[in-house]
């Protein structure tokens, strides 16, 4: 018998075995479904975007008309709406999109409160996360895997087909590392085939994160591949090698990263949340009992352009009211800032420790490329912040001389600008980890494979 | 015999280094997780406490100010942690923890801690009850998998089944035999629960929470016995001991993993919630216009005035010998008070018909009525949060009627806004506090998470004895 024909009929072997076309039509099925619901859970936050511009207008337009006579009240009531667009790759992996904030629309006042307004969501729907492609690939991928390795070399032993292979022409190292290269083969064909549907299918763009994503998913099915390589190496029979495998799969994508999420939390707890909220609203509260002067004195650090505008302290005026409203954000920008702070050493914190874990480096590095990560969410808290800057040093000159709403160059109202889109793809460094566990597995397997089979 | 049996299978148990290794290990994670739920615990409790003590604080110590605009101001009023959700957190880290108190509006719990982490929470979490409700029936499956397969390749089977034992002593001896050996690992674990809850709050708090732990025990045995049950039958019916491995584990990826997530996204394609924008232009519409379009805003008002008016015998409201301002601010905080109960009242009403939805998938999936059941009595579930959410709004209420009227009442100079009050009436403004519902009433709205539990306790028993009877003996 020769390769050719000792191929062709493990291939046949292998593709006609119920168990395995179970196996295919099942991991079709889930991420068939995964796709639909990516794209279901995208397309509803697309449908939500996409009206704001219209609302934007009308709501600018209603808000002119009632209070134009008043210039300090129509910008009250002005909501300055922003966007947090979906990459064209988040429905692959949903990642934080479902949680936080992507559309808020603030207006002059202090800022920090309104920086957290979410959609209405039902808690319990964010109990059990999404079943996103990713999810398809970080938990299912490797069960199929164990499902297909686990008996690789016990199930002929244990048939007695074993020695009848050694008779054979063909080495038993060639049998066994063929039969590891056609499950390889299929199982990350499956997993190109649907990461390409799910791209067609979600209008994900074919550029360089169509490439990342594969080598993504080659490193994890790898990495999985090797694992179960060595574990078959061992000679076990094959109750010991599934049950082992599945232990794995249950540390690397249930124990572990709960334990290192419990490590972050424990060891970065954001008390500050509760903070910032009661300090941004004293910091203003507060401006109304104090003089005004000492208001302005503060603003006008900040702001020495207004200084030669005099501020009467026995009268209300616009112009002292969003000064003491920018005090409010300035007063907690102490408790805002270490908050973002934590938040970004918690997410430093996490990608660390990924490298020595491959499901959470897989799962970060498919949200880092489909943007749906934390980072991506708090560059967008801090294009709000820019914004909110820009639309308030727009309207400041008009407000210190008391101008009317006329006045205003309302076409050169700063537009906010954010766009996961355009930042260019980064390389998933970090998955080089996954590929060196990969090689170091794969090394061990084939150094005790070649001692049992010489 | 079946007593014999069951003794039998616990000796064979304990001697198996199998068992001995795994339930090391997850009475290891038990206790770890029980520690890190008492550590949160003990630090939400605190942060929350003092919280609630400094909003408090800077409320009373806010100086002389219009008592309208101090209930712009407003407070805040944090969501106390429940006692037992140091075991079973439920939905704590998913739903907002505070809620500002302020004059005119309702306003949404805030403040999710799903909002500070990291993608790390969507894998799951090392909680008491992720342990006891995934990797539990895991050791369940790992434990009796080759339950029949083994005594049948041993021959023991054989022997027994001629020695005219009943099939059905038989599971149900097993069953007994790896229940007794799983409770060796509970029990110790639920005892060092109650220490640390004991630990972690006082001796009342304590009492009042042993029933809803004790029901939350019976949950969990009710879902072991279910796990046991199928493990079995498939044992008894599988044609391979690796046969029966497969379609265990399969039954648990899909009732563990796949079936809850599957659960949530048909229940929130059937029942949608409307956007915030949606939101918040019907409840404006509707203090604009009244409810149902009648009875706009200014019509109300000039009611009202003729009204009180009326009231008082005299023909301008500066004459008046209370400030109609103040009035006019109460009557339409009353007005609004019946839209939030209405539009609040219909986004609970979409919650719950979600979780209707998701219970639904109940049938083909344990492991959903026994989340929903553990949180439910841990009180960390959306009716417990939407009674926190009605007790602020109801207190809300009472503590803006409280500033209204005393602005109405007090107030009796031409130059309303310059009417200032201090302390002593933030003083003897109501204080916020929340009184934890009682077992019954947590009870009550998990009949249908219980009634689906003793359903696959007693369907998965009744499925294995039949099994049993059908299997093969060699």
């Amino acid at each position: 018998m020769n390769l050719k024909t000792f191929l062709k009929l493990e291939l046949k072997n292998f593709l006609t075995d119920k168990a395995v076309v179970a196996a295919i039509l099942f991991l079709l099925a889930a991420g068939g479904y995964a796709i639909f619901h990516g794209y279901d859970t995208i397309e509803k936050q697309r449908t939500i975007i996409a009206q704001i511009p219209g609302f934007q207008e009308e709501h600018f337009k209603k808000q002119y008309e009632l209070n134009k006579a008043d210039l300090g009240n129509l910008l009250y009531y002005m909501k300055h709406g922003t966007i947090h667009e979906p990459s064209s790759w988040a429905s692959f992996s949903i990642g934080q999109r479902d949680v936080n904030p992507y559309n808020v629309k603030p207006t002059m006042l202090t800022l920090e409160g309104q920086l957290y307004e979410s959609e209405m969501t039902n808690p319990k729907n964010l109990l059990y996360g999404n079943l996103d492609l990713a999810f398809v690939i970080v938990f299912l991928f490797p069960l199929v895997i164990i499902a297909f390795c686990h008996n690789l070399i016990s199930a002929e032993q244990e048939n007695g087909v074993w020695n009848l292979l050694r008779s054979q022409p063909v080495s038993l190292a060639s049998i066994i590392s063929w039969r590891l290269l056609i499950r390889f083969g299929t199982v990350l064909l499956l997993a190109f085939s649907l990461i390409s549907a799910g791209c067609v299918f979600l209008g994900c763009a074919f550029d360089a994160r169509f490439a990342y994503a594969l080598l993504i998913a080659f490193a994890y099915l790898a990495f999985w591949f090797a694992v179960a390589a060595f574990v078959i190496s061992l000679q076990k029979n094959s109750t010991f090698n599934s049950l082992l495998l599945l232990g794995a799969w249950i540390f690397l994508t249930i124990l572990a990263p709960a334990l290192l999420n419990l490590a972050v939390s424990t060891a970065l707890p954001v008390s500050e949340s509760f903070e910032v909220s009661v300090s941004q609203r004293e910091g203003y509260h507060r401006k109304w009992d104090q003089e005004k002067a000492a208001t302005m004195k503060k603003f006008y650090e900040i702001y020495p352009e207004y200084s030669a505008v005099s501020i009467p302290e026995d009268k209300f005026s616009w112009a002292w009211y969003y000064a003491a409203q920018l005090m409010g954000d300035l007063e907690s920008a102490n408790s805002t800032e270490g908050y973002t702070q934590k938040l970004q050493k918690r997410d430093d914190w996490t990608n660390r420790a990924a490298w020595l874990l491959p499901t959470v480096n897989t799962q970060l590095s498919f949200n880092r490329l489909s943007r749906t990560d934390l980072q991506s969410h708090l560059n967008y808290l801090e294009s709000v912040r820019n914004h909110h800057k820009a639309i308030r040093e727009h309207f400041y000159p008009f407000l210190f001389r008391n101008g009317k709403a006329e006045e205003v160059d309302w076409q050169k109202l700063p537009k906010h600008e954010f766009s996961d889109e355009k930042m260019t793809a980064q390389f998933p460094n970090s998955i080089v980890a996954v590929l060196i566990f990969a090689f170091v597995f794969a090394a061990l397997a084939t150094r005790n494979l070649r001692q049992i089979l010489r | 015999m079946i007593k014999i049996i069951a003794r039998k299978e616990i000796t064979e148990l304990l001697r198996d280094g199998r068992f001995r290794w795994t339930a090391m290990i997850v009475f290891a994670l038990l206790l770890a997780s029980l520690a890190l739920g008492w550590k949160n615990y003990s630090t939400v409790k605190h942060e929350q406490e003092t919280a609630q003590a400094d909003s408090r604080k800077s409320w009373e110590n806010q100086g002389e100010r219009n008592p309208h605009s101090a209930a712009h101001f407003g407070v805040y009023a944090y969501k106390p942690k429940m006692p037992l959700s140091l075991i079973d957190s439920g939905l704590d880290n998913f739903s907002g923890n505070s809620i500002w108190v302020e004059a005119h509006y309702q306003n949404p719990a805030r403040n999710r801690p799903i909002e500070d982490a990291t993608a790390l929470q969507r894998f799951g979490e090392l909680t008491a009850p992720g342990i006891l409700q995934l990797l539990i029936p895991l050791l369940i499956i790992f434990l009796t998998f080759d339950s029949f397969a083994g005594e049948r390749n041993s021959g023991t089977l054989r022997q027994l089944l001629s020695l005219g034992v009943p099939r059905s002593h038989l599971v149900l001896g097993k069953t007994l035999g790896i229940l007794a050996a799983l409770l060796l690992l509970v029990i110790p674990a639920a005892v060092i629960g109650v220490l640390a809850l004991a630990l972690a709050s006082g001796n009342d708090v304590l009492l009042s929470s042993v029933p809803r732990f004790a029901l939350m025990c019976a949950g969990y045995l009710l879902y072991f016995i279910a796990f046991i049950g199928i493990s079995l039958t498939v044992s008894a019916l599988a044609s391979s001991v690796r046969a029966s491995l497969i379609v265990l584990l399969a039954f648990w990826i899909f009732s563990c993993l796949l079936i809850p997530r599957f659960a949530n996204d048909t229940a929130e394609n059937l029942q949608s919630i409307p956007t915030n924008k949606e939101f918040w232009d019907a409840v404006y519409k509707d203090m604009k216009e009244g409810i149902d379009g009648h009875n706009p805003s200014n019509k109300r008002t000039k009611e009202l005035e003729q009204r009180i008016l009326a009231q008082y015998g005299v023909s301008k409201t500066e004459d008046l010998p209370v400030n109609f301002n103040g009035l006019s601010l109460q009557a339409s905080e009353e007005h609004s008070n019946m839209l939030f109960d209405k539009h609040f009242g219909n986004i609970w009403k979409i919650h719950y018909a979600q979780e209707r939805t998701q219970g639904l998938f109940g049938i083909a999936s344990p492991f959903l009525p026994i989340r929903a059941f553990s949180m439910g009595m841990a009180g960390t579930d959306l009716r417990h949060q939407e009674h926190f959410s009605n007790a602020v709004e109801q207190y809300r209420r009472e503590f803006v009627k409280m500033l209204n009227l005393d602005f109405a009442y007090n107030s009796k100079t031409k130059d309303d806004y310059n009417y200032f009050v201090g302390k002593e009436v933030w003083q003897k403004s109501p204080e916020f506090t929340y009184e934890s519902p009682a077992t019954n009433w947590a009870l009550s709205g998990q009949v249908r998470s219980l009634l689906m539990l003793f359903l696959w306790c007693f369907g998965a028993l009744s499925l294995s004895v039949w099994a049993a009877n059908r299997m093969k003996a060699f």
